[in-house]
């Protein structure tokens, strides 16, 4: 093909026919040398990697559940809060009985959260 | 994972022992598949990405797309005709980043040299014609070298390629008329 006169392009079917011989023998030569693994290590590698994504992807709500179980704690201790926040002004004075409460409603609160928090460090 | 409870261990273990059925055929398909197949799909990736190695990394990649893939073929023709759509998909994703700029030069050029006619006069020609016909292939466009190489070198129908490079079989062969006259003029200008 490098011998192929300029004045005269390889258009026609016998110029591209010699390509197509080419390229045919090229597509020989590279199937006759292919390094390809074998069958079964090509299966056994996929294997392998489909086994991770099931893992991967059987891992996952684990992580999410924590996390929004933290997320309604503080969400929780936060409307609670505000609640608190908006009677104090028309309290006349804070009773014992009304800090009480206020000490177990923080516990209550806080309590699951430490929780959470503790497995989640484990 | 420290969180785990039992009955995630128990879908942790289900999901593991699935993957089989999460492939689209059983291992004794597959091999029988694969035989036929890997040869021309190595030869299809290494010409049109013009690296070996990357031929190698991408041949396991299509399989394993190919093999979780949730799509039922009609026939083995098919069935083949989508692996080869993945292969393209594949190579063209990696044209896309900036290492594609090397992959039809430098890298072309190694595997080029790694051809060189080695023994006899007929088969030095012979050689030096493919070294030539890979020059100028490495010059086309990507779509031109995998139309080219479908149509002449595997011996693809229209139709065929058209399933695998997810064109229309109508538009084949004015893209395949003008793919041939460009690589004819690459050959005839010669390697620059």
């Amino acid at each position: 093909m490098s011998s192929q006169n300029p004045e005269n392009p390889p258009n026609g079917c016998d110029d591209f026919a010699e390509i197509a011989d080419a390229l045919r023998e090229d597509y020989i030569e590279a199937c006759g040398n292919a390094p390809i693994p074998s069958a079964g290590l090509v299966w056994w590698r996929a294997s392998i990697r489909a086994r991770a994504e099931a893992a991967r992807q059987a891992e996952q709500p684990l992580t999410v559940a924590p996390a929004v179980a933290g997320a309604a704690v503080i969400g929780l201790a936060c409307g609670v809060a505000g609640l608190v926040w908006q009677a104090l002004p028309t309290l006349p004075q804070p009773s014992a009985m009304m800090l009480a409460a206020l000490a177990v409603g923080v516990c209550v609160i806080v309590a699951p959260l430490a929780l959470v928090l503790a497995l989640a460090r484990e | 994972m420290a969180d785990m409870t039992f009955s995630a261990l128990e879908h942790f273990g289900t999901a593991a022992a699935d993957v089989d059925e999460a492939f689209v055929m059983d291992e004794d398909a597959f091999r029988l598949f694969y035989e036929r197949t890997a040869r021309p799909v190595w030869a299809y990736l290494s010409r049109i990405t013009g690296d070996a190695r990357l031929a190698d990394d991408l041949l396991q990649e299509a399989y394993y797309r190919f093999l979780r893939a949730r799509v039922t073929h009609e026939n083995d023709d098919h069935r083949r005709n989508y692996l080869f759509r993945i292969a393209t998909n594949l190579a063209h994703d990696v044209r896309r980043r900036p290492r594609a700029e090397s992959v039809a030069g430098d890298d072309m050029d190694r595997m080029i040299e790694a051809r060189e006619p080695r023994s006899g006069a007929d088969e030095a020609g012979r050689a030096a014609r493919r070294i030539d016909l890979s020059r100028a292939m490495a010059r086309l466009k990507p779509r031109e070298r995998d139309l080219l190489w479908l149509a002449y070198a595997q011996g693809s129908t229209h139709h065929e390629i058209a399933e695998t490079l997810g064109l229309r079989t109508s538009s084949i062969k004015p893209m395949l008329f003008r793919a041939r006259r460009r690589l004819a003029t690459l050959l005839t200008k010669g390697w620059k």
